[in-house]
């Protein structure tokens, strides 16, 4: 049985910057197995900066971070060897077929040739992809390319996923079943970190939100907890919290653009 | 042949695995990236850019192309009496070419911001990516030198017996090395003075540099060498070729292949023998450091980041651009035409590789067919000062217009002209007025500027009109053939199309009219009035043809 009393990740007073802009200010987490956690904010809030440095991609930040027992700076390697990490708008060798890219994907984890052509096959026949196992990448669709990074990430088996926007591009079918995915995954006792600006999904998937605005954390809990404090839908408390309200004066002002006195002839 | 080179390498694989390096992992990023090369469209093959053609087996054009470059280069060998001389040639060939393909070519191999989101994520050390590069890098040079060493190897094996093929060997890897040192030098030295953005950028300007390098050679060079004088020519009683790191290299098959021990042979041999050494520890030891800490700089994903405000940053130009489109053009669908052509022929880096070496040909084939001819080469060049060969000039000017103007229809981002189809444009024609003058004004006219200065200064204000009427004609012709013929909406169609279909008879027939043209103004060209009167006529034939191409309709656009 997997110990979910202990925290799989645990972030102490994180905080990173480019230059001189501050991106994250200091973020306290700790997140247990078996979880899948919605991370949300606004635009450029700092979610896949967090992302990046938890997936060991990044060791230029400020604070501890533990993952199980490991420490992402000293050992980033073994970080990678547990996680699966999905990226946004994600480029990719796209000369490659499916195939190849997933056994280099899968090698570099270690993976026999025989257990990623099964493993690969298998998952990308359950996205109907079964017809493109060996065609190129390039003549593929924006959703099409989702699924094999999808897949990608999955390939190893990893304990803890990062999804960073995982849905984008995707049909309605195959969003009911990645969610379903998800939902089975983290029954297995896997945790689940999950970014993304689609408030409906996140509400229903994630057993607990931490919205993150201006490199810190505003608001952590599960969704009927937040719903009791400021609103009845994950919007309603996204627009409370990062203190954006007042939208229909705001609609009104952006109009005001297009008025006559501003038309050039 | 690359895969061999794999197999080779791994045969190594417990020495590597000695040195902290994943060996299943190399060998899978290295399968991954050779089987990338063969799909990736090369110098020599541009054409095929931005398609989504399925490219295969790619490096064998390179390498083909590197093996006749070899053989030609063999020939020297053979019609040399000096061998210093010819071995200075080749190696100097050689050299040039090496640095140049690396260069332009595999930087973009080199600089792979795909590497980030593929590899990084995965839990492969440090040891393992800089060693998968050193070997991928290793791999790529050695099917290139083994392509080009393979017909001098053969012939100094059979002429020279062993002792010619290993030094022939030992001068090759000087050769290499050499020019390893001087790529990574002058990588730094562009990195040092610019951005990784353009870095690309200057990147793009040795491309260009080289196809024009590639061409000059190949036209002028037979041209205005006398081979049978050459043939015995001896590069060592020049001491300006002392300088040179090829002349140091033959000079090592003179002393130990020839056994011609001079104070010279043996000081330039040991040149040779030192300076790599000396390259090899800087590289090594003061240059890696620096290099790998800026290719890291240049691979993190802040080459994407503030690329809007370096490259429109041009700013006098595009303001300049801006009010010049105010003044030339008649509507404002038409100065959209104009500035969306001015900017993306200004950024394109693939639309300058293309049309930038034009520019370079018109002087090539100048000279080209000036001296083509009876009498030797200084005979011909005094023939030149007769004002007739201006028409020369002229019509060869075409090209300044008509390569520019026929590569504006093509664009890598071809799919972008939806927004033509979203607008309400009444008259596509008005676009393609706009993006034409676009080129006129960017492209021909300052060229043409630049000649006539020229042409009066050399040939006496006589030729004046010449240029006058020279000018009417090509702008008619161009404008003629382009709506005759060509009626795709700027930046529409893939470079792929660009050497078929109507695009190739466009050229076919630009290029015969042209010289029509001109052979028809060579026969008035010493009536100076019949030559005014006719530049009126072309002129307004010129005018006539544009308002025409202003009004063509959608029905009479060509949409693929």
């Amino acid at each position: 049985m997997v110990d979910t009393q202990t925290p799989i990740i645990s972030i102490r007073n994180l905080r990173k910057s480019y230059g001189a802009t501050t991106v994250l200010h200091g973020i306290d987490l700790d997140i247990y197995p078996g979880r899948v956690i919605g991370y949300i904010g606004p635009n450029g809030a700092g979610k896949s900066t967090t992302v990046r440095i938890l997936a060991g991609l990044d060791g230029h930040f400020e604070g501890d971070i533990k993952v199980g027992e490991l420490d992402v700076r000293k050992d980033p390697i073994a970080v990678k060897k547990k996680v699966g990490y999905i990226p946004e708008n994600a480029a990719m060798y796209d000369v490659l077929t499916p195939m190849e890219f997933l056994q280099l994907i899968g090698k570099l984890h270690h993976l026999s040739t025989d257990i990623i052509a099964e493993r690969a096959t298998g998952m990308l026949n359950f996205f109907g992809m079964g017809k493109h196992l060996n065609d190129r990448m390039n003549t593929f669709s924006k959703g099409m390319r989702q699924k094999v990074l999808l897949v990608s990430g999955l390939l190893h088996n990893p304990e803890i996923i990062f999804l960073d926007e995982p849905l984008s591009g995707l049909d309605a079918n195959t969003v009911i079943m990645v969610k379903e995915i998800i939902a089975r995954l983290a029954a297995q006792g896997k945790t689940i970190f999950y970014c993304s600006h689609m408030m409906d999904v996140v509400e229903k998937i994630s057993d607990r939100i931490i919205l993150i605005s201006g490199g810190k954390i505003v608001a952590d809990d599960t969704f009927a907890a937040l719903q009791g404090k400021a609103g009845t839908s994950l919007e309603q408390v996204f627009s409370q919290l990062t203190g954006s309200t007042n939208h229909e004066n705001l609609a009104d002002e952006f109009l005001q653009n297009l008025s006559e006195k501003t038309e050039t002839e | 042949m690359k895969k061999l080179f794999l197999r080779f390498i791994l045969l190594f694989n417990p020495l590597w695995k000695r040195l902290g390096i994943d060996t299943y992992q190399l060998e899978a990023i290295l399968e991954a990236k050779i089987t990338m090369d063969s799909r990736r469209a090369n110098l020599f093959n541009t054409s095929a850019r931005g398609t989504k053609k399925k490219l295969k087996n790619q490096d064998w054009i390179n390498i083909g192309i590197f093996l006749f470059m070899g053989i030609m280069f063999m020939t020297l060998m053979i019609t040399f009496a000096d061998k210093v001389t010819a071995l200075m040639l080749y190696f100097s060939g050689w050299m040039v070419m090496l640095a140049f393909t690396l260069i332009s070519d595999f930087t973009e191999v080199l600089i792979d911001v795909r590497d980030n989101y593929t590899i990084l994520p995965q839990p492969v050390n440090d040891r393992t990516i800089t060693a998968a590069r050193i070997f991928h890098i290793g791999i790529y040079l050695s099917t290139l030198v083994v392509a080009f060493m393979l017909p001098l190897a053969f012939y100094a094996g059979i002429e020279y017996g062993l002792l010619g093929l290993v030094v022939f060997f030992l001068q090759m890897s000087i050769s290499v090395t050499l020019v390893i040192f001087l790529v990574n030098l002058l990588y730094l030295l562009i990195l040092q003075v610019t951005s990784p953005e353009r870095f690309k950028e200057v990147i793009n300007y040795f491309q260009i540099a080289f196809i024009i390098l590639l061409f000059t050679g190949y036209y002028l060079l037979p041209k205005l060498i006398d081979f049978e004088d050459f043939a015995n020519y001896k590069i060592l009683d020049y001491s300006m070729a002392y300088w040179i790191p090829s002349t140091w290299i033959a000079c090592i098959w003179e002393l130990i292949v020839a056994g011609n021990s001079t104070a010279i042979t043996i000081g330039l041999s040991s040149l040779a023998l030192v300076i790599p050494l000396i390259c090899i520890y800087l590289v090594t030891s003061v240059l890696a450091r620096n290099f790998s800490k800026k290719m890291l700089a240049l691979n993190e994903g802040n080459a994407d980041s503030g690329k809007e405000n370096q490259e429109a940053g041009s700013g006098n130009w595009s303001k300049w651009a801006l009010w010049l489109s105010k003044g030339i053009n008649r509507s404002p669908v038409e100065e959209a035409g104009f500035e969306l052509t001015t900017m993306m022929t200004s950024r394109s880096r693939d639309y300058k590789l293309r049309v930038y070496p034009s520019f370079a040909l018109v002087p090539v084939l100048f000279i080209y067919f000036a001296v083509s001819g009876e009498g030797t080469v200084s005979e011909r060049l005094l023939q030149l000062s007769q004002d007739y060969y201006s028409i020369l000039i002229i019509y060869f000017s075409l090209f300044t217009l008509a390569t520019p103007l026929l590569s504006t229809f093509f664009s890598e981002q071809y799919q972008a002209a939806w927004v033509y189809h979203a607008l309400p444009i009444e008259k596509p024609g008005e676009v393609l007025v706009g993006s034409l003058k676009s080129i006129i004004v960017r492209f021909f006219m300052p060229f043409y500027l630049l000649i006539t200065i020229g042409g009066v200064a050399f040939w006496g204000p006589i030729v004046a009109i010449d240029f006058l009427l020279g000018c009417c004609n090509i702008l008619f012709l161009a404008t003629l053939l382009i709506y005759l013929n060509f009626r795709h909406l700027p930046f529409s169609d893939t470079w792929a199309n660009q050497s078929k279909g109507v695009s190739l008879k466009t050229n076919i027939l630009t290029m015969f009219c042209g010289g029509a043209l001109g052979l028809l103004h060579y026969s008035i060209h010493s009536m100076p009035w019949v030559m005014l009167g006719l530049s009126v006529l072309s002129g307004s034939a010129f005018v006539w043809v544009l308002n025409n191409y202003r009004r063509l309709s959608w029905r009479q656009i060509s949409v693929e």
